[in-house]
């Protein structure tokens, strides 16, 4: 990574650069998003959404792209975040909340909470959510690192498959017992922000915002896990503590969004990788970015989705993974047999 | 027992765009040992795994007794001609017994049974490794030494008559080095078969070649009786290294001694 | 050459050949009684003579239906399949000498499935089309991962990641088609996310009987080139096997059992990963695990699918149960094979 980092200019004068042309992107992304959809409105049903009107179906339509768009700009963040801080704790360039079956956990833990607990507030969702994907972030690393050359990409992709299919398994067999609810099967296996409201977004921002602060208070404490933790160690890090915290953060932050939107894959793998080769591995500047470039991403994705199967729409975690897989598999050709 | 020739010609090879051989002779004499030597990268390997037809050639052609061997159907070949690689599998919790039993691949068709002659293949093999006591070991549990004693009975389960080893001593001690070789030794003396193997320390190739070959830059540079080969001269050009050969005063054959920067002897 | 040491090679052989039919004997009276066991069991209890009778093709009042119509299909449909799965996974796994490189993990599985629910819920097609098609996308996936894999040659660990990645994205096309289904069909959508025998015909099993009398066979025929690449492709060459030509006959062979497998059943989920490393463990690595491993992958999905319809609380797709029990053995598997370093 370091090879390619050192080709981009990384002076503080590009940084301000990219960041005001990705927050360019954004802002273009957003009025697309807003205005494109699988149905197609005038430009003055558009204006007429946006100053708070409903009377078409136009008008209408547009009305909920709004809290969408803003759940999807969150979504892409907490993602692009949390892949970045997996990445960066792990040392590991495979890591993400998709691959190493947090999301699933999550989504196990929500199935569970309703049918078993009957759980039914946003809140709870939430709290349910977060506590399944600490189990299983946890459960996965300690697998993935059992035994020699501790937790190898290939070992962690593998205890996250593992896990990733026995929780889907899982998730079948709870809700299956539960005619009610298994109508609403697919919406635990693929994620999506179609059904963002603003009461919503309201239950789950606090916690993202939590997620946020942690994740960037983090910053340095990473820059000194990349060096290995014993150097870290050395240079009078307490690396036990920093990499649960850091992991506290990236849980809060995928954790929350799947509780909302159910398992998005591969947003929090690609994001970081990009965002290393663009704007250079230092921690304080990456984690930004990832976020800015996640949100960017999984907006993006979501208007491709109503676009491409118009007049339906795609899931935006199935988009997530069409652009994702190929980028992982371009990230396995590129590492060393050994180092896998 | 009729003496198989094996030789190439105009050889040229190598990996995807890289060619490590170009345009090499080489006969190699029957009923001999041959070992080739060579500093890191030279294509010692690659000559050998071309020679036994792993690796099909850009150019030239090997031949066994006057026939291309990439030409040879490959159950036919390996009735001839044997190879150990330089790192095979031992599938896990298998025993000694079945592993060298798995020589005898080439000898069976699709239907064909398993009959006496084959057990004797095994047991003769295991004799002539002394394993015989380790027949029903899995091989897993077998130190370094033994190991490669195995995959050597493998080998000779086969019973081939030309033989080539790629680096048969790496990862053993000396003891276990000079054992395994002395073992090859036994093999060409008892049964008359041919051998050719990549050696890494030139002493001990200079102690138990017949023929010693010398290879640099995909090239052979020199070969023939080791006092011809092991020289002064031929050390400098093949490993750029200064050293002084004497002879060795209980085999008769010459060792080499590196002179490095220091920790000289003051002579006159 | 001592007479002794003869003896002790040939005695030690016709141990391992003795014991080996021993295993293959146990596992087949196992499956044999399994499959009586489903015919009788289930809701209510037949007995054995009304099973007979029904399979003799007497009619018995309310044994011909729930025997004849729903437990015979089910239970030849599941042993068909588990054979099927349990073979070609056993090849893929032998072949590549890694038991994590089976087809349900490095995608093989997830493209024939993902093909056959296309074929299906899209182009309307159904029986032996639906299995050409599986077939193709089968064999159209395995050739993408191992080029895509290719770097100076295939290593495993890079074989595997690069499956995990074109699974992750074949599984997302079936959700996506399963998504833009007209009408929701659960049952449907539970055969393609995770495999079941629900609702099986007899007419079903027929392409998969066909599928192992012809790739089983070609399969069989490569055994003796099969276990010779378990010592390394070096020196399975070395002994005179033509390598690359034994993995285009083994992959085209276990492709096609599995694909067509898949388009009947789904993707039962790691059967075809788990039945090798069982039969292993029963029968030692010695000679050829792949008649084992079939018997043991027909055991898993009959059992599989009883447990899911009557020993739990509600009734589950065998897919769901198999599922459940092979994840914590992969991982298990992967603790394990870093812990000997292997």
């Amino acid at each position: 990574m370091a090879t390619d980092a050192a080709l981009v200019l990384r002076s503080s004068r590009s940084r301000v650069f990219w960041l005001a042309l990705v927050l360019a992107v954004l802002v273009a992304l957003c009025a697309g998003s807003v205005a494109i959809g699988t149905r197609s409105v005038s430009w003055s049903e558009i204006w007429a959404a946006l100053a708070g009107r409903v009377d078409t179906v136009g008008q209408a339509a547009v009305a909920a792209r709004i809290p969408r768009t803003l759940m999807a700009l969150l979504a892409g963040a907490a993602l692009g975040l949390s892949g970045a801080i997996m990445q960066g704790i792990t040392r590991n360039p495979l890591a993400d909340p998709g691959i190493l079956g947090v999301n699933m956990g999550a989504s196990l833990a929500i199935a569970v909470g309703v049918a078993w607990f009957g759980i039914t507030t946003a809140n709870a969702y939430i709290w349910v959510a977060i506590l399944g994907a600490g189990f299983t972030a946890v459960f996965v690393y300690v697998i993935g690192s059992l035994g020699r050359g501790g937790a190898t990409p290939l070992k962690l992709a593998l205890a996250g498959v593992a896990t990733s299919v026995a929780f889907a398994s899982l998730v079948i067999a709870v809700v299956l017992t539960r005619g009610d609810i298994a109508g609403g099967i697919r919406q635990w296996q693929v994620g999506g922000v179609g059904g963002a409201t603003f009461a919503r977004l309201s239950v789950v921002l606090p916690f993202l915002v939590a997620g946020f602060l942690i994740s960037m208070a983090t910053a340095r404490k990473l820059n000194s896990l990349a060096l290995g933790d014993e150097l870290a160690a050395g240079l009078g890090e307490r690396v036990a503590l920093a990499r649960a915290m850091a992991a506290l953060g990236a849980i809060l932050l995928c954790g929350a969004t799947t509780a909302i939107c159910g398992p998005i894959g591969f947003v929090g793998l690609i994001v970081p990788h990009l965002c290393r080769l663009l704007f250079g591995v230092d921690h304080r500047w990456l984690l930004p970015f990832s976020a800015l470039v996640g949100a960017a991403l999984l907006t993006c994705a979501d208007i491709a989705g109503r676009l491409i199967a118009r007049p339906n729409e795609l899931d935006v975690g199935i988009v997530t993974a069409f652009i994702g897989a190929p980028f992982f598999i371009w990230i396995v050709r590129r590492q060393k047999v050994r180092e896998l | 027992m009729t003496k198989h020739s094996l030789s190439a010609h105009q050889l040229s090879a190598g990996y995807a765009d890289t060619i490590i051989l170009e345009g090499l002779d080489f006969q190699v004499p029957p009923g001999q040992i041959t070992v080739i030597v060579g500093a890191n990268a030279c294509g010692k390997s690659t000559l050998l795994r071309t020679m036994s037809r792993l690796l099909p050639p850009r150019h030239g052609q090997v031949l066994l007794d006057g026939k291309s061997i990439h030409r040879t159907a490959p159950r036919q070949l390996a009735q001839v001609l044997g190879l150990l690689p330089q790192s095979p599998i031992a599938p896990e919790g298998i025993t000694v017994a079945d592993l060298v039993s798995r020589g005898r691949h080439p000898h069976h068709g699709m239907i064909s049974r398993w009959g006496r002659k084959d057990d004797e293949a095994v047991a003769q093999a295991l004799e002539a490794t002394n394993i015989v006591e380790l027949a029903e070991r899995p091989v897993d549990e077998l130190s370094g030494g033994q190991r490669q004693r195995v995959w050597i009975a493998m080998a000779l389960a086969q019973q081939t008559q030309v033989l080539l080893l790629d680096e048969p001593t790496t990862f053993l001690d000396i003891s276990h080095q000079v054992e395994v070789l002395d073992l090859l030794i036994d093999l060409n003396q008892q049964r008359g078969t041919t051998i050719v193997m990549v050696l890494h320390d030139l002493n001990l190739a200079a102690r138990y070649a017949d023929h010693l070959v010398a290879m640099a830059g995909g090239r052979i540079f020199a070969s023939g009786p080791p006092a011809d080969v092991l020289t002064e001269a031929n050390v400098r050009h093949v490993f750029g290294l200064e050293s002084r050969v004497i002879a060795d005063p209980t085999s008769g054959r010459p060792i080499m001694l590196p002179l490095g920067r220091h920790r000289m002897a003051k002579t006159g | 050459m001592s007479m002794a040491s003869v003896d002790i090679v040939a005695a030690g052989r016709i141990r391992r050949v003795r014991r080996r039919a021993r295993v293959v004997l146990a596992l087949l009276a196992l499956l044999v009684t399994g499959f009586a066991l489903t015919l009788m069991l289930g809701q209510s209890f037949t007995p054995p003579g009304d099973v007979i009778r029904v399979l003799m093709g007497h009619d018995v009042p309310g044994a011909t239906f729930t025997v004849g119509q729903l437990r015979l299909p089910r239970a030849v449909l599941a042993v068909l399949a588990g054979l099927s799965f349990g073979l070609g996974g056993a090849a893929f796994q032998i072949m590549l000498r890694n038991p994590l490189a089976s087809p349900d993990i490095i995608g093989i599985s997830s493209g024939a499935s993902a093909a056959a629910v296309f074929a299906i819920v899209v182009l309307r097609l159904d029986g032996a089309a639906v299995s050409i098609f599986a077939v193709a996308a089968g064999l159209g996936v395995a050739l993408t991962i191992y080029g895509l894999s290719w770097r100076n040659g295939v290593a495993g660990a890079r074989l595997i990641l690069v499956g995990i990645g074109v699974s992750a994205m074949l599984d997302s096309f079936i959700s996506y088609v399963l998504v833009r289904a007209p009408a929701w069909d659960l049952q449907e959508a539970m055969r393609w996310l995770t495999g079941s025998v629900n609702g099986a015909r007899l007419g079903q099993s027929l392409p998969i009987l066909i599928s192992l009398l012809i790739f089983g066979g070609l399969l069989m025929s490569r055994s003796r080139d099969l276990q010779a690449l378990r010592l390394g492709d070096d020196s399975a060459a070395a002994l005179g096997t033509h390598v690359t030509r034994t993995r285009v006959m083994v992959i085209i062979a276990a492709v096609g059992l599995i694909a067509v497998a898949t388009a009947v059943t789904g993707p039962i989920a790691f059967v075809a990963f788990l039945s090798a490393p069982i039969a292993a463990r029963i029968f030692g690595s010695e000679g050829s695990l792949l008649i084992p491993a079939a018997l043991v992958g027909a055991v898993l999905v009959l059992a599989g699918d009883y447990v899911g319809q009557f020993l739990l609380p509600s009734r589950y797709p065998v897919g769901v149960v198999t599922g459940a029990l092979g994840a914590p053995y992969l991982i298990f598997l992967i603790v394990r094979a870093h812990r000997s370093g292997a």
